[in-house]
């Protein structure tokens, strides 16, 4: 009966979601007239008896009470006010709901019949074993929830949701009362009486804080000990909102370096870090289509809107077979679909930096939405408004828009069309000019076919152009531009498959065609003295089949077994530099340049990629898992600085620049405690890489038709240890993540001239040996919440001049060993306070604010260090010094307001 | 506090966020590197070769000698061309000594710790042909730093941009690199007991374009149509912006006249124009974070007793060839003329003559 009535208020709060909740809060002792309105009435309620009532004022529109009523007891000022207008009041703990009485007796007259029945009835008794299909929502928004778990506690048979919140479930047939849950939701129970293979939809609702703090239940047991997968994690939109803002609003990408194992270098620079890993080595795919580059005005910011995001999912290790092209990890990013969507609504945020825009409304109900979502810098604005002649010639701006439509066409069909453009630029004194943008857009049909079998079908399209304008006004001569362009395309056709209770198959095919403009250069004005020069375009298609199947084995075992398949072919036309052998690779060794015509094949490569899962559940609220998986890359982010920059151009695997592959070993223990409330995690990996991308010192990588040259025959190796604790439930939630790693590089050059540190292993410019990470939010009140998160990591390995000497007229500097030194170690305190929305419902809208300080104390954590010549002087007779430089060197605060309605 | 002031208050905090200071590494490194410097031509010696050791980075630079090693060159024929040390450190081939075309050099060196060091052989190449050298009119911003307050200006300087065209062989561009003194003249005039009477100066600097050093010009690497070699001021006020003091008697400004462009080229085998290469590229660079990776220079010497043990700098044999040029602009006319000069390279760096024109005065 409790449960019943907990799971009735669950589905109540969000079926009556514009309900009001009446603030707290009293002005000026509020003067009673002999006629109280049911809004004062409610103040003076809440205040004497501490209670929180839900209602919706329009219920009492003209209508008023004596100011008698508030001396009766609790329980009669409610039978009397709500037996007035047809309500009944119900009390829960310090909360008093006031409900319609018909909508009351429909709900229980629907929960008691809430029993499903799954299959057809006349063929009751003829099936032993049938499968349960479908997907899980969440019930306010719509969203398919991803990693929610359906569980039968009596045979301890469940499964969890897949990235399109897909489940199928096979049971043998009869009844059952199946545990429903989800990180941050209202676990519930679905009586389901199962008599063949049938489809069926479960919602959940999000856990309703106002309700009772204390009490948000996160069943993670299923989730995280018995998921075969390991080192993946899943946020949903309410994760989401409680991550650490950056610049008053959540930053996707930012976000997961809080995470063990994942880094960033600094406040500045795009992607992030996986494993020991290049950050070309993460496939960010958004709405099933990679993103080339995440990052606003050169990675302060993420080039994803926060308001359309709906789930992110980030596989660290034990990717499954569905997923290849990057040898470090895939974070699948998923927006709103808005299909549940009763009704238009508008929600945004006002930044110092930027504002952003969320507009989602229902085209056919239930059968069509329609999301839109934009965000605009106004700093370009803000520098012409700047009393400095240099600010007013600078730029600075970025927007980004995205839409997605999503389109029922039946109860087995479903089609979801995506679109994004991003744009950014940057400048300073109008001389040196960055621009890039990215656009993606995708169409997808998902598809029951059977009862056992469904499909999705994906086509997609991405586009990364960049292009640096360099106007010296000191050298007009010099006055150029620098283009370059990648574009992909692909054809994705997966399957879902259990044709047992225990095994979940998926198979497919993958198809993707890269072309290339690595650059085309051209002179500015007519006293340029700049010579147009083309670079050749590259194009290849990479082929993939995968098969795997997710095996339970006992009560205990799961397994997945996931083969992939790929083969990347290189296409003409082209010209490639055949080279001296026994020589180093250099423009003077070219034996020959052979030509290749429109497609035909220039290289190929190809090659089995196994995945392996394996989770053993230790107890029951504990596992040990280990993976494997290789992963190859036919794709690279070509860039010789120790930054990612937009400005790096990718380039596809030829016959001179071999495909990266990466094997990974890991094995974790997972461990719950207190009803799995605290999640721990302990990890361990090891990596090995073979053909990663190393340069020669002063390797030229724009517009070099010799780019071999450059370019270092290597290998590499990782390791690391992670540790992850992380509270879920309760005013205090956050996590603390420590992660000890390693992840080495060496040349393998026979030519001295191309080996670096003599071929011996050296630190790449991801190492950094230790990493804290301290996340924590507190809900102080209601509306108010605090947060911190403090991060320290050791410093990046650098190289450093050791030695000067002179030649001719010019001094030089002889560098150490590459990687050689570290800079110093790196940590940040940030805070925030937010103050939630009113929970009153008006015709202004909801809004909040969020005020955060960045780098509190002010740490001048160095981002980068280099040298300088300085002039000679009497005073100063070095003619060297070293200088650091850092972004955010003093205490950053920063205000945001977001508002919806 | 309006909305509007607010954000360009909060912003500005932003923009000053980002800064840069002194950072000052602990680095220990108890080593120290030989440096060698040669240059071996085709011209008339004696040709020097230097040798130093390296000194630690931020501290004070002071050039350390190298003395009292034994020093020679060998040719493809084992003859030994010994050098003399005639300056702590320093030392030179006998006078009549030039370097043959066509013919391959290896340095040799025994240092007085009893190392021994040798170059890679290296050969003398012909000389590059210069098909032309022009010059066309042109501006040039400069900035400069006001003596009060600091604040940096900029000026836009009107000049002349000089050029020059090579010859292309079996399609690659000839390697080469070049240096540029530009020599001005002046006169200082003296009233002695009613008369006027002459002083006549001049003074030399290296000029160059882009980076303090020679440039290795490579129209493929500039992706140039045209390579420019120099800039030179129209006006003789602003021959200051390119590093010639301004000289002034009294109230009055003594103005420059009949600018000479004295240029060398040397013609660089593959091994030379890698390393010239890789030098300006290091000059260019300040390891800031979008610079490329730090070039490590290479040179062609070893240790022969410990291969391990690095060598610094590098034995360059080149040929050279060399020009003055006498640039002439007739402005009315759109015109800049170029004359061939005797050379001048004898001429000391600055000077004066009391009373009696030079031989080369213009």
């Amino acid at each position: 009966m409790v449960k019943r009535f907990t799971l009735f208020l669950a589905a109540f709060f969000f079926m009556f979601s514009s309900f009001h909740q009446e603030a707290y809060c009293f002005q000026d002792g509020n003067k009673l007239n002999d006629q109280l309105t049911i809004d004062q009435i409610v103040e003076i309620v809440e205040k004497k008896h501490s209670v929180t009532v839900f209602y919706q004022p329009q219920w009492f529109d003209e209508i008023t009470f004596s100011s008698g009523i508030t001396d009766l007891s609790l329980l009669s000022v409610f039978e009397t006010i709500a037996g007035e207008v047809g309500l009944e009041a119900v009390f829960i703990d310090e909360i008093v709901v006031l409900v319609p009485t018909e909508r009351l007796v429909d709900e229980r007259h629907v929960l008691e019949e809430d029993h499903l029945i799954v299959g057809d009835p006349n063929q009751y008794g003829r099936f032993s074993r049938a499968t349960i299909t479908g997907k899980v929502f969440d019930g306010a928004t719509g969203e398919t929830l991803i990693g929610a778990v359906i569980y039968d506690p009596e045979s301890q048979t469940g499964v969890t949701t897949d990235v399109d919140g897909a489940f199928s479930l096979e049971l043998p047939v009869g009844e059952y009362s199946l545990r429903l849950s989800y990180t941050g939701y209202e676990e519930r129970y679905q009586d389901v009486q199962l008599i063949s293979d049938g489809s069926v939809d479960f919602e959940l609702f999000s856990e309703i804080t106002e309700l009772d703090e204390v009490t948000i239940v996160a069943m993670r047991a299923e989730d995280n000990i018995m998921r075969t997968q390991m080192s993946v994690v899943s946020m949903d939109s309410r994760v989401l909102s409680e991550l650490p803002s950056t610049f008053g609003e959540q930053d996707i990408v930012r976000s997961m370096t809080l995470l063990p194992g994942v880094q960033s270098v600094g406040e500045f620079g795009t992607g992030f870090n996986v494993r020991g890993g290049g950050a070309d080595q993460n496939l960010i795919l958004v709405e099933n289509v990679p993103l080339f580059n995440s990052s606003h005005l050169f990675g302060f910011i993420s080039v994803i809107n926060p308001e359309m995001v709906s789930s992110v999912t980030l596989m660290k290790a034990g990717i499954p077979a569905e997923y290849g092209e990057r040898a470090s990890s895939v974070m699948d990013i998923r927006l709103n679909s808005g299909l549940d969507k009763e009704k238009a609504a508008v929600s945004g945020g006002i930044g110092l930096i930027n504002s952003r825009l969320l507009f989602e409304t229902p085209i056919v109900q239930d059968k069509a939405s329609f999301s839109f979502g934009a965000r605009s810098s106004y700093s370009d604005w803000l520098l012409r408004q700047m009393p400095d002649e240099d600010l007013m010639n600078s730029t600075a701006r970025f927007h980004d828009f995205t839409a997605v439509t999503n389109v029922a066409i039946d109860l087995d069909n479903y089609l979801t069309v995506f679109g994004y453009y991003s744009f950014d630029k940057f400048g300073f004194l109008d001389e040196n000019i960055f621009e890039y943008s990215n656009t993606l857009a995708s169409l997808r049909w998902n598809r029951i076919i059977g009862k056992t079998l469904s499909s999705t079908m994906i086509v997609g399209w991405s586009n990364y152009k960049n292009q640096v304008s360099e106007k010296p006004k000191i050298n007009p001569l010099l006055h150029s531009k620098m283009k370059s362009e990648i574009d992909y395309k692909s054809f994705r056709y997966h399957f879902s498959y259990q044709p047992l209770h225990n095994h979940s198959v998926k198979f497919g095919v993958n198809a993707i065609n890269y072309n290339i403009m690595p650059g085309d250069m051209y002179p500015l004005g007519d006293e340029s003295n700049i010579e147009r020069k083309t670079m050749d375009s590259e194009q290849a298609l990479e082929l993939s089949v995968f098969a795997s199947d997710d095996i339970l084995i006992g009560d205990r075992m799961s397994m997945e077994l996931g083969l992939r398949y790929t083969q990347y072919l290189q296409l003409g036309p082209a010209t490639v530099n055949i080279y001296e052998q026994d020589k180093p690779m250099s423009e003077e060794n070219i034996a020959e340049q052979r030509s290749y015509d429109s497609n035909e094949i220039v290289s190929k490569y190809g090659g089995l990629e196994p995945r392996l899962g394996f989770r053993y559940k230790t107890g029951e609220y504990s596992s040990v898992k280990l993976s494997y998986n290789r992963i190859n890359q036919y794709i690279n982010l070509i860039s010789n600085t120790s930054v990612m920059s937009p400005t790096d151009l990718w380039k596809l695997s030829d016959k001179h620049i071999k495909p990266l592959r990466s094997d990974q070993y890991a094995l974790g223990y997972f461990q719950n405690f207190k009803g799995n409330t605290i999640e721990t995690s302990l990890e361990v990996y090891f990596r090995d890489f073979k053909n990663p991308l190393e340069y020669k010192s002063g390797a030229e990588i724009v517009m070099n038709e010799f780019l071999e040259t450059d370019v270092v025959n290597a290998k590499g190796y990782g390791y690391g240890v992670e540790l992850f604790i992380r509270k879920n439930v309760g005013r205090l939630t956050g996590w603390t993540s420590y992660t000890y790693s390693s992840s080495m590089r060496r040349s393998q050059e026979q030519f001295p001239e191309n080996q670096i540190n003599k071929n011996a292993y050296f630190p790449s410019n991801y190492d950094r040996p230790h990493n804290l990470v301290v996340n924590m939010n507190y809900d102080i009140s209601r509306r108010w919440r605090f947060g911190a998160v403090f991060t320290y990591s050791t410093g990046r390995p650098v190289t450093l001049p050791e030695m000067v000497y002179q030649y001719g007229n010019d001094y030089l500097i002889y560098y150490s060993d590459r990687n050689e030194y570290r800079l110093p170690d790196y940590h940040r305190l940030d805070i925030s306070l937010t103050l939630g929305e009113n929970l009153r419902v008006d015709q202004r809208g909801k809004g909040s604010w969020t005020f955060s300080i960045m780098n509190v104390y002010g740490r001048k954590n160095p981002y980068s260090v280099f040298y300088k010549r300085e002039p000679y002087s009497v005073d100063s007779p070095r003619s060297f010094n070293l200088y650091q430089l850092y972004i955010i060197g003093r205490p950053f605060p920063t205000i945001t307001y977001n508002y919806s309605f | 506090m309006s909305n509007k002031l607010f954000f360009l208050v909060a912003l500005m905090f932003f923009l000053v966020h980002a800064c840069t200071e002194i950072y000052d590494p602990d680095i220990s490194v108890d080593k120290e590197y030989l440096v060698v410097e040669s240059v071996i031509t085709d011209e008339q010696g004696p040709h020097i070769v230097k040798i130093t050791k390296t000194n630690m980075f931020g501290e004070d630079f002071s050039p350390r000698y190298v003395g009292r090693a034994v020093v020679k060159l060998t040719d493809t024929h084992n003859n030994d061309i010994y050098l003399e040390e005639r300056m702590p450190g320093r030392y030179h081939t006998l006078s009549d000594f030039s370097g043959e075309i066509g013919e391959t050099y290896t340095l040799h060196i025994k240092t007085a710790d009893g190392e021994t060091y040798q170059s890679e052989p290296q050969k003398l190449l012909p000389p590059v042909s210069i098909d032309s050298l022009y010059a066309e009119f042109g501006t040039q911003l400069f900035f400069y730093e006001s003596q009060v307050g600091g604040d940096i200006y900029q000026r836009e300087v009107d000049g002349m941009n000089l050029f020059i065209d090579v010859t292309c062989d079996d399609n690659k561009y000839p390697k080469f690199r070049f240096t540029s003194v530009l020599m001005l003249q002046y006169t200082l005039e003296h009233f002695i007991g009613g008369a006027s009477e002459f002083e006549y100066c001049w003074i030399k600097s290296p000029i160059t374009d882009f980076l303090e050093t020679d440039l290795v010009k490579d129209p493929d690497i500039l992706y140039s149509r045209r390579n420019r070699i120099a800039f030179i001021p129209l006006a003789s006020w602003n021959m200051r912006y390119i590093g010639f003091p301004l000289i002034e008697k009294g109230d009055k400004t003594i103005s420059y006249t009949n600018p000479r462009i004295i240029k060398s080229v040397y013609t660089l085998n593959d091994d030379a124009y890698v390393f010239h290469y890789e030098r300006n590229k290091q000059l260019g660079d300040e390891g800031s974070f979008f610079d490329p990776i730090a070039p490590q220079l290479t040179g062609n010497i070893n240790n022969v007793n410990d291969p391990d043990d690095v060598v610094l700098g590098f034995f360059e044999v080149s040929s050279v060839s060399k020009a003055t040029l006498h640039i002439i602009p007739r402005v009315s006319e759109d015109l800049i003329e170029i004359d061939t000069l005797n050379c001048l390279e004898h001429v000391p760096a600055s000077g004066c003559i009391y009373g009696e024109t030079p031989g080369w005065w213009l």
